[in-house]
């Protein structure tokens, strides 16, 4: 039941993040892991919890508000490339992917990867 | 000093408030923006603080030279309140129609409380839900940023953070300060993040969070006076102004170039209106460029000015006119008023004449009613029902050391001397719910209901054709 269009801020995003690492958790340990990262008190992670379930973007289950990622990470990192490109490549990828190589030296780690993706692709 | 009811502090306040502008208007460039934010801080206060120092210099005391404007104005009921319109008809004495009596709410304080609630609510609200946005922040990691953290942060514990829910730098927070900072700026940057963080942090050290929130504090309270909406919108604008200077002056003129082209190029971001919050790119980045290319070195005829305007405005607006340290009392306003008139007349007088007079050789600063209560009513006399108050009143002397007491005065303390103690009474006519003033009578030795006072009131009524047989 997930939405195609679910548009999550980069806080909200901060929420999904712990989720998608650790999996399902209980909303207290998301307040504390976020205190500790970035310095959030408890009311404001919760209002966050709160905003994301009215998204649709995470399901809450009792007993002890345990949260569920209803989204998975590869559905939201799609969605912001895609208005990456439209927005700032003019809808082109591959004017993405040129900027990015221009960007720096790619590592070697890198360029394996980039290596494996083209075979994959080319299957 | 005296106490004020909120009319008057609005009204002197209102006047104060106009001469800033045209002093703004005249010299806005030339003069330091210090000046100006001082000159609204004073104005800030006198609308806040219910306080003042009477002084001849006073300049409602010219005001009060006009009768019906000093009715209306100084008006002391027991609300404490806008004098209602009745109470300020009955005060021009003799108008048919009903006097509200003291103790009831009027509809002007009714109307107040909806219009103070209404402004109240609008910035509570959206000071909390800027607040909420605020909180979903993130730090900042970066080695330029940390250096200058702690250079300048450690006394006050300011973090600098970053979101991305807002377009130009913002400053919040009084016992935690924040400097907020958008998601998209340039962290490499240095020289612009110097202006910007530098700026920012003037602000924080002046304090201008508590600063901002007194305004909008005098703006609710004071929300039917139009001068005070001018003076929150101006004083704004020159809070930003004077930051600008105040960073300017401490990096060294040869700023000037590069941090007008910043608030230019920031001209294009520009946040919904968050009124409660320091924003580094509000309205009018033409004004704040013009002055900032404007700024120069402040010469001593520019402070030598600024003193003077700044201790005129103070002397002249800030104090009040004499007469005001008279407590409440339980009398219809109209007796009030004119044993205010009456008792007024009597410290002209005396001040005129001091040192002219063979009697009168003590130098007096103030007056005021000491006492004045309803004493007698007489049903029937000369035709009508008459109602008397004996009234005390006082004067200050300046040095209550040199005064020589003789036969009957009396002097406090604190220096107010009586002249003729229980001897003053007021008559006033009373006509359905209303009283008309007729006279004053002073009467030594004898009191309302015996045979000397009636007799000589009598008389008087009678050769001042107020009979009414």
């Amino acid at each position: 039941m997930s939405e195609d269009n679910i548009k999550l801020f980069d806080s909200e995003l901060k929420v999904m993040d712990i989720l998608w690492r650790e999996g399902d958790v209980t909303a207290k340990f998301i307040a504390n892991a976020l205190t500790k990262e970035l310095g959030w008190n408890k009311n404001t992670t919760y209002t966050l919890i709160r905003r994301c379930i009215n998204k649709h973007a995470i399901e809450r289950s009792e007993p002890g508000f345990m949260c569920h990622a209803l989204i998975p990470k590869e559905k939201v990192q799609e969605a912001q490339t895609d208005e990456l490109i439209n927005k700032i490549y003019d809808g082109s990828v591959d004017k993405l992917f040129s900027a990015l190589l221009s960007r720096k030296r790619l590592s070697d780690t890198q360029l394996e990867k980039l290596r494996k993706i083209i075979e994959e692709a080319d299957e | 000093m005296n106490k004020m009811t909120l009319v008057q502090m609005s009204f002197a306040g209102g006047i104060m408030i106009l001469v800033i502008i045209l002093v703004r208007l005249a010299a806005v460039n030339r003069l330091p923006k210090k000046l100006f934010n001082g000159l609204w801080k004073i104005a800030l206060l006198r609308l806040l603080v219910p306080f003042s120092i009477p002084s001849v210099f006073s300049v409602y005391s010219l005001i009060a030279q006009n009768r019906e404007v000093y009715n209306v104005i100084m008006d002391n009921s027991a609300t404490g309140l806008i004098p209602s319109a009745d109470e300020a008809l009955a005060a021009q004495g003799g108008m048919a129609d009903a006097a509200q009596k003291g103790g009831e709410l009027s509809a002007w304080l009714i109307i107040w409380c909806i219009g103070f609630i209404i402004c109240g609510s609008f910035f509570v609200i959206t000071y909390l839900r800027c607040q909420t946005e605020f909180k979903m922040s993130f730090p900042v990691k970066n080695e330029f940023v940390t250096e200058w953290h702690g250079k300048y942060c450690s006394k006050r514990n300011i973090e600098i953070r970053q979101s991305g829910r807002i377009v130009s730098p913002i400053t919040y927070g009084i016992l935690h300060p924040v400097i907020l900072m958008p998601k998209n700026t340039d962290w490499t940057d240095e020289r612009r993040l110097r202006l910007v963080l530098m700026h920012e942090y003037v602000h924080i050290c002046n304090y201008d969070a508590v600063y901002k929130i007194l305004l909008t504090l005098a703006l609710c309270v004071h929300w039917f006076n139009p001068a005070v909406w001018v003076m929150y919108i101006l004083s704004n604008k020159d809070i930003e102004l004077g930051c600008d200077e105040s960073v300017l002056r401490s990096l060294g003129e040869g700023y000037k170039a590069v941090y007008a082209k910043m608030l230019v190029s920031m001209e294009e971001n520009k946040n919904c209106s968050m009124l409660l919050y320091n924003n580094f790119s509000k309205n009018a980045i033409e004004e704040r460029v013009k002055a900032v290319m404007g700024i120069k070195k402040v010469t001593a005829f520019a402070t030598a000015l600024c003193v003077v305007i700044f201790a005129g405005v103070i002397v002249l607006f800030a104090t009040s006119m004499k007469g005001q340290r008279s407590e409440t009392f339980d009398v219809p306003e109209i007796v009030l008023d004119y044993a205010k008139e009456y008792a007024s007349e009597q410290y002209d007088y005396i001040i005129s004449h001091t040192y002219e007079d063979e009697w009168v050789y003590t130098d007096y600063t103030d007056w005021r009613i000491e006492n004045i209560e309803y004493s007698y009513t007489y049903d029937n006399l000369c035709g009508m029902q008459l109602e008397v108050y004996n009234m005390n009143y006082e004067f200050l002397a300046a040095s209550p050391d040199e005064v020589t007491i003789s036969g009957g005065m009396y002097i406090s303390e604190e220096g107010w001397v009586m002249q003729a103690p229980n001897t003053c009474y007021l008559i006033f006519e009373r006509e359905g719910d209303s009283l008309k003033y007729i006279t004053v009578l002073c009467e030594n030795d004898c009191f309302p209901g015996d045979a000397v006072f009636t007799e000589d009131l009598e008389n008087k009524l009678k050769n001042s054709d107020m009979d009414k047989t």
